[in-house]
C-alpha cells in the first residue's frame, strides 16, 4: 500500500510550498485518492500574515484539483482521523510549533516543558497512526538552523525543539527533501 | 583531520558517536569550545565541538588572525592524534546587526575554509543523514 510520510524543508521562499503542493496533487491523481487535505496552521495576526495566508489560499483555489482545508492552530483534534483515501499536506509545522510555544508561554517552566512535550508526543503519534492507516502525509518545514545561535532564550528553545523534531521526522519518514531555491535534494 | 558540519541541532554529535561505536573505538575524548592542552597518541580520537566558542575567546585579533591561530593549534593537535572537528554551520542566515556577531560569523567562515582544505574527510549531516563531501564514507550502521 502507498502509505508514506514525506518530509520537505527549505529556506523562506525557496519554493517548498509549490513543490509540496505539486507533489501532493500528482500523487492524488496518480493513486486515484478521494480527498486532498490541506492542514493550515497560520494565524492571521496582522495584515502581512493575512496576505500570506490569502496568497496560499488563492494558489490552492486556482488549482484544478479540489483541496479540503482543515485548520490546526495548536491542539490536534481527537477526531482528526484519515484513511487510505486521503493525502494530507501540512504546511508548515514551524508555524504550528510557534503556536504551541505561544500558547504555553504563560506557564511556569516545568509545566511549559511538560505541555510542549505532550503536544509533540501527540503530533508524533498522530503522524505514525495516519501512516499506519494508509495515509500519505506530506510535512513541510523551514530551515532555520543555519545561522548563529541568537541571544534570545526563546529563539534558541524554538531552534532546539524544531531541530530535534526534524531529526525525528527524518528518521521516521519514507522520503526527505531539502529545497534550495526550486532545486531539490532528496536526502532519503 | 576529519570534519562533521551541519546546522545547529542536526544530530552531528550523535552521528559521530554512532560511527565510533560501530568501529568499537576506544579512547575517545570529547571537548566543547576548547582546544585541549593534554597530550594524546595516535590510538586516541579527539573530538572538538562548538569551535565558535573557541573563536569568541580570542576576539582581540582580526578574523584572519583568529582563524589562522586556531587552525594552527588544531593542526598541531592532529599531528599527535586523530582529530574530529564538529562545525556548526552559521553562515547561511541573515547578516547579523551586531558587529561582534558579524565578526564571529566571518572568523568562523575563514576557519572552516582552512579546516576544509586540510581535512581528509568531510561529512555534512542533515538531521542525522550524512552527505560525504570529501573522502571515504563513514560506516555507522
Amino acid at each position: 500500500m502507498d502509505r508514506k510520510i514525506i518530509f520537505i524543508t527549505g529556506g523562506v521562499r525557496s519554493g517548498k510550498s509549490a513543490f509540496a503542493e505539486n507533489y501532493a496533487k500528482s500523487l492524488f491523481k496518480q493513486l486515484e485518492k478521494r480527498h486532498l487535505i490541506y492542514i493550515a496552521s497560520g494565524v492571521a495576526f496582522d495584515q502581512e500574515m493575512k496576505k500570506r495566508i490569502e496568497r496560499h489560499q488563492k494558489d490552492r483555489e486556482h488549482s484544478e484539483v479540489k483541496w479540503e482545508t482543515i485548520e490546526v492552530i495548536n491542539t490536534i483534534p481527537n477526531n482528526l482521523t484519515f484513511s487510505n483515501s486521503h493525502i494530507i499536506l501540512w504546511d508548515c509545522i514551524t508555524t504550528w510549533l510557534s503556536n504551541i510555544l505561544f500558547k504555553t508561554e504563560m506557564l511556569t517552566e516545568t509545566k511549559r516543558f511538560q505541555e510542549i512535550n505532550h503536544h509533540l508526543a501527540i503530533f508524533k503519534r498522530r503522524l505514525l497512526t495516519w501512516r499506519e492507516n494508509g495515509v500519505i502525509v506530506i510535512i513541510v518545514s523551514n530551515e532555520v538552523l543555519d545561522e548563529p545561535c541568537g541571544t534570545y532564550i526563546e529563539t534558541n528553545l524554538y531552534r532546539r525543539i524544531l531541530g530535534e523534531l526534524h531529526q525525528w521526522i527524518v528518521d521516521q519518514c519514507d522520503e526527505a527533501y531539502e529545497m534550495d531555491y526550486s532545486l531539490n535534494r532528496q536526502w532519503k | 583531520m576529519r570534519i562533521v558540519i551541519g546546522g545547529a541541532y542536526n544530530g552531528k554529535r550523535n552521528f559521530v558517536a554512532k560511527t565510533l561505536r560501530h568501529r568499537n573505538q576506544k579512547n575517545v575524548y570529547q571537548y566543547e569550545g576548547e582546544i585541549p592542552k593534554a597530550s594524546f597518541t595516535k590510538d586516541d580520537i579527539v573530538i572538538i565541538g562548538s569551535l565558535e566558542n573557541v573563536i569568541i575567546k580570542s576576539d582581540n585579533l582580526d578574523e584572519d588572525d583568529i582563524a589562522k591561530q586556531i587552525f594552527d593549534e588544531l593542526k598541531e593537535l592532529d599531528v599527535q592524534t586523530n582529530l574530529i572537528c564538529i562545525c556548526t554551520d552559521i553562515g547561511r542566515g541573515i547578516v547579523p546587526l551586531e558587529k561582534n556577531e558579524r565578526k564571529l560569523r566571518d572568523a568562523c567562515g575563514r576557519l572552516y575554509q582552512r579546516l576544509f582544505s586540510e581535512s581528509s574527510e568531510i561529512v555534512r549531516v542533515w538531521y542525522g543523514i550524512p552527505q560525504y563531501i570529501k573522502g571515504e564514507k563513514w560506516d555507522y550502521e
